[in-house]
């Protein structure tokens, strides 16, 4: 089995291995960016090896279940297996696909190009969140970074994530701060009429957002959510209705016009990272959802 | 140590005697006897990693074979029970342990460590122990006390297999809290640092390792828990063409043997 994850993570820490003798520079980074995509395929073939296969021929999901097949195997594109992780590792969220998607990008470049993609890239740009996604996968397959990248590597690797939240902190502090100043700068009155359109403006909001308090102006702001899970519908007040958790995921301020771009970011201010609604449903849509537009027009 | 061989009496007499296929009375009358020998030679594995006794001829060797999990053939040579000799480098096969050390003594390893998935035991039957009297040694790695730091080493560092379809690979798995091992240096390279860090190591164990000899006489079997010894061949001065032993290599995991702490026995077995 091409596909299996111990094999796969085996491969992933003989890459990673390499680049760690190269220490840095672009050879670092692209035995790193190919190590990652391995170590990815390690974490979903974890799963099942059937999230690995490229579904639009069936011979590939037969080969991941174990079946003998003439042709060969296809695997998923990287950009669909990060996609897949996100929605299955626990941590995984946006900004650890779009650093997976960004070395790929560059990998697929220094392959099919002429160009050097690997040769301008600073470490800063990329190392800590690589760090961190190496982490999280070796976690979902019961191993440690340490395991991954060896004692040393890993100890200096944990200290390079930690800086992750330290640089987003003062980032995010510093972009509060200069908000809030441009704000209370601006004449009362101006300031007023922008609270009073934010307020007129979180009266129509769409499902899965929420107003909330802006942490500059405390004037009010749409945080719009990701959902995480739905409840078991419940019948109260003679309505069906399920309760929706959502992960906040965006924040827009719309006075001041502070945004934040993602739950690690949401994470560095005193708005809470989750919230909940609730949502009327009716038993049709819960058990006949194909049949739905057809019902309803009876 | 129950379990295992609870199971196996219990495969002997669902699968042999009380199956489709009514047996023979002589099968029925040979298989029963195998039973008692099975319930020693299981302890024996769970206790010491290995099991001897005399008096085996080959169709009972075989059939015992048969009942502890799948014999198999390997890929030079696929018979299920093949007599193998010491041989001069230029007569072995290349490739294989003759090939490289000839009449001279073999460092300890785990037999088919190219295999995916190693031989999960090793039926050695003595059908000659020849001119030299030739010993078989062992060593049982339930003595080998790994630190944290050695586990990690030996359960992530890879190799790589040598061979047409070479793959990657660990020294050591962790099944459930057993360390189970792979190691041939002849057919296994270190890729890693940490990988030749784990070689240096082991090459250190097996140094240090309390060796366990066979003297092999006529009929002897030996079968050894080939994830959980080492083995190799003495050195003898003369060569020895004349030994010949029946090797059975059973793969496999429907045969597990449980682990217990080795008996003091002596370090010579006859």
């Amino acid at each position: 089995m091409k596909w299996d994850s111990k094999n796969l993570w085996l491969k992933a820490k003989v890459y990673i291995d390499r680049a760690n003798e190269l220490g840095h520079g672009e050879e670092f980074a692209i035995w790193s960016a190919l190590s990652l995509e391995l170590l990815a395929r390690a974490a979903l073939t974890n799963i099942h090896p059937v999230l690995n296969a490229d579904p639009r021929v069936d011979g590939n999901l037969l080969y991941a279940f174990g079946f003998e097949i003439v042709s060969q195997p296809r695997s998923l594109p990287a950009h669909a297996v990060f996609l897949r992780l996100e929605k299955t590792i626990p941590g995984f969220g946006k900004v650890q696909r779009e650093l997976c998607d960004y070395l790929s990008l560059l990998r697929n470049e220094e392959i099919h190009t002429a160009e050097l993609p690997f040769q301008k890239l600073k470490e800063s740009e990329w190392l800590p969140r690589f760090y961190e996604v190496c982490k999280l996968l070796c976690i979902s397959i019961n191993k440690s970074l340490e395991d991954f990248l060896g004692g040393k590597v890993a100890a200096s690797a944990s200290k390079l994530i930690n800086t992750l939240n330290v640089e987003m902190q003062q980032n995010v502090k510093q972009r509060i701060a200069a908000h809030s100043k441009v704000f209370l700068d601006k004449d009362p009155k101006e300031q007023e009429k922008l609270r009073s359109v934010a307020e007129s403006r979180i009266k129509l909001l769409p499902h899965g957002a929420t107003a909330e308090p802006c942490p500059a102006c405390q004037s009010f702001g749409v945080l719009r959510g990701e959902l995480m899970k739905e409840t078991k519908p419940k019948y109260e007040q003679e309505t069906l209705s399920v309760e929706r958790e959502l992960i906040a995921v965006e924040f827009m301020c719309l006075a001041c016009g502070l945004a934040l771009h993602s739950p690690e970011e949401i994470a560095q201010t005193p708005i809470e990272p989750r919230f909940s609604q609730q949502r009327a449903t009716d038993l049709h849509e819960l058990f006949q959802p194909e049949e739905y537009d057809e019902y309803m027009n009876m | 140590m129950g379990r295992g061989v609870n199971r196996l009496v219990k495969k002997l007499y669902t699968d042999l005697i009380l199956g489709d296929e009514s047996p023979t009375p002589p099968f029925r009358r040979a298989v029963l006897e195998l039973v008692k020998p099975m319930n020693r030679l299981t302890e024996d594995l769970c206790l010491r990693g290995y099991h001897l006794s005399g008096g085996w001829d080959s169709q009972r060797a075989l059939r015992i074979a048969f009942l502890l999990g799948e014999p198999q053939g390997d890929i030079r040579d696929p018979r299920i029970a093949r007599v193998i000799s010491p041989q001069t480098e230029l007569e072995a096969n290349p490739n294989t342990l003759s090939g490289r050390y000839g009449f001279g003594p073999f460092p300890m390893h785990t037999d088919t460590a190219y295999w995916r998935q190693p031989a999960r035991l090793l039926l050695l039957r003595c059908v000659n122990p020849g001119s030299a009297n030739r010993h078989t040694t062992l060593i049982d790695t339930i003595g080998w006390r790994l630190t944290e730091k050695e586990k990690r080493l030996f359960c992530n560092e890879p190799w790589k297999t040598s061979g047409r379809r070479g793959f990657l690979c660990t020294v050591t798995e962790n099944i459930k809290g057993k360390f189970y091992y792979r190691f041939d240096k002849d057919c296994m390279s270190p890729i890693t640092r940490g990988a030749h860090e784990v070689q240096k190591i082991i090459q250190g164990k097996i140094e240090d390792a309390k060796i366990i000899e066979i003297k092999w006489r006529s009929g002897d079997l030996l079968i050894i828990d080939n994830w959980r010894c080492l083995h190799g061949r003495a050195p003898v001065v003369l060569p020895d063409p004349d030994r010949e032993l029946e090797r059975i290599l059973i793969a496999g995991t429907s045969y597990e043997v449980g682990f217990k702490e080795p008996v003091a026995k002596s370090e010579s077995i006859h």
